[in-house]
């Protein structure tokens, strides 16, 4: 499994990889409902985060294979029963975003779609019209008050008037998108496939600041306690100033590459995760290793609630971890 | 205790099988409770979504 365990109330939600998506009871990790994507034309994957909105839960599904059929489903948080599902070609590996009444997803086709949450029924639709042969993960868009960011395959990143779909600017950087767009303390943060990390003006797009990396930025960008933090390739976990001047500090994968799904923000630290199922706990303010912990398997994504750790692995173990 | 083939399981068989299945992780529809004497005192459960 590749998504983050989710919490929402009781329950911990959780998309696999096998194509099922199911609720268990955080306290137990008795199942309380799941929804077998076989019954739509599947199996599919489930790669994104669920975005929970009042009684929904709404998750993208993605597909590896021709003749299966992804959807964008919507949950019923407390039953699993279906409200609506939206039909998308190759699925959406990324997370759903909202603004007020819609959502919006990026599907590996490089289109953003744009739903009202309540019906799934289609608003508009944006496409760079850039192919995915490779099945590349598409980027997880940023959502401000009135615009949707975007970043593409095609080595573009937008803004789209959330409303209508309409491109208020386009920006060219050279080479395809490789992390989430992140809207952060009025900047917009994206990384590419040719080491960079950039700094975008939201309101126009212009490039403010540009920090050549040593390696891909790739994954979920996070900003917590005032810095950036992000995975250059699986080899390091990088902390940057938001400025993009200065490296705050960076910590290698020194037994196993990092292969957590993003670092994840934990109690002013961050969470990182090996292929050797390693879990890390480091100080966002300097990097110092404060805990760490053993799994077994790959660690994948790590959710959380007020006392307890929910690890995911990639073959599919999700771990409950009373929280330090 | 027999066997299929009829053939008698000494005591000791039936105790090794008891620690055996005792020591099994207990499963139901992907849950494996783990929490209790394993290696890890802070591990509440563990679940095998199975991929």
């Amino acid at each position: 499994m590749f998504a983050t365990p989710t919490v929402a109330g009781d329950l911990l939600f959780i998309g696999s990889c096998n194509g099922v998506f199911r609720a268990l009871e955080k306290g137990t990790g008795k199942v309380r409902w799941s929804y077998d994507t076989r019954q739509d034309g599947g199996p599919v994957e489930f790669h994104g985060d669920p975005l929970l909105i009042e009684d929904l839960v709404i998750v993208g599904s993605d597909r590896r294979k021709t003749g299966e059929i992804a959807h964008l489903y919507a949950f019923e948080r407390d039953t699993g029963k279906p409200r609506w599902k939206y039909r998308i070609n190759l699925g959406v590996a990324s997370d759903v975003v909202r603004i007020g009444p819609n959502i919006y997803a990026v599907t590996l086709q490089d289109e953003v779609l744009c739903l009202d949450w309540k019906t799934g029924e289609l608003v508009w639709k944006s496409a760079t019209g850039q192919a995915n042969e490779e099945f590349l993960l598409s980027s997880t868009p940023a959502a401000s008050r009135d615009r949707i960011f975007f970043g593409g395959l095609d080595g573009t990143v937008s803004a789209l008037d959330a409303n209508s779909g309409a491109v208020l600017w386009r920006r060219e950087l050279g080479g395809r998108i490789t992390t989430s767009v992140l809207l952060a303390d009025g900047n917009l943060y994206a990384g590419n496939s040719n080491r960079h990390l950039y700094r975008l003006d939201p309101g126009t797009g212009a490039v403010t600041a540009d920090f050549a990396a040593e390696a891909v930025p790739t994954e979920r960008l996070l900003f917590a306690d005032g810095s950036l933090l992000f995975f250059l390739a699986d080899e390091k976990l990088a902390c940057l100033d938001p400025s993009l001047k200065a490296i705050r500090w960076t910590q290698p994968a020194a037994s196993a590459p990092w292969s957590s799904s993003r670092p994840y923000s934990w109690k002013r630290a961050v969470l990182v995760g090996n292929e050797k199922g390693e879990l890390f706990a480091y100080r966002i303010s300097d990097g110092s290793l404060l805990w760490s912990e053993k799994f077994e398997g790959v660690i994948r994504g790590i959710g959380h609630s007020d006392d307890a750790l929910y690890v995911g692995t990639l073959k599919g173990r999700v771990y409950a971890h009373k929280s330090r | 205790m027999t066997n299929n083939s009829g053939a008698r399981k000494s005591p000791l068989f039936a105790y090794i099988s008891l620690v055996a299945l005792l020591a099994t992780p207990f499963e139901i529809d992907g849950l494996v409770d783990a929490g209790k004497g394993a290696a890890n005192p802070r591990l509440l459960w563990t679940f095998d979504t199975g991929g």
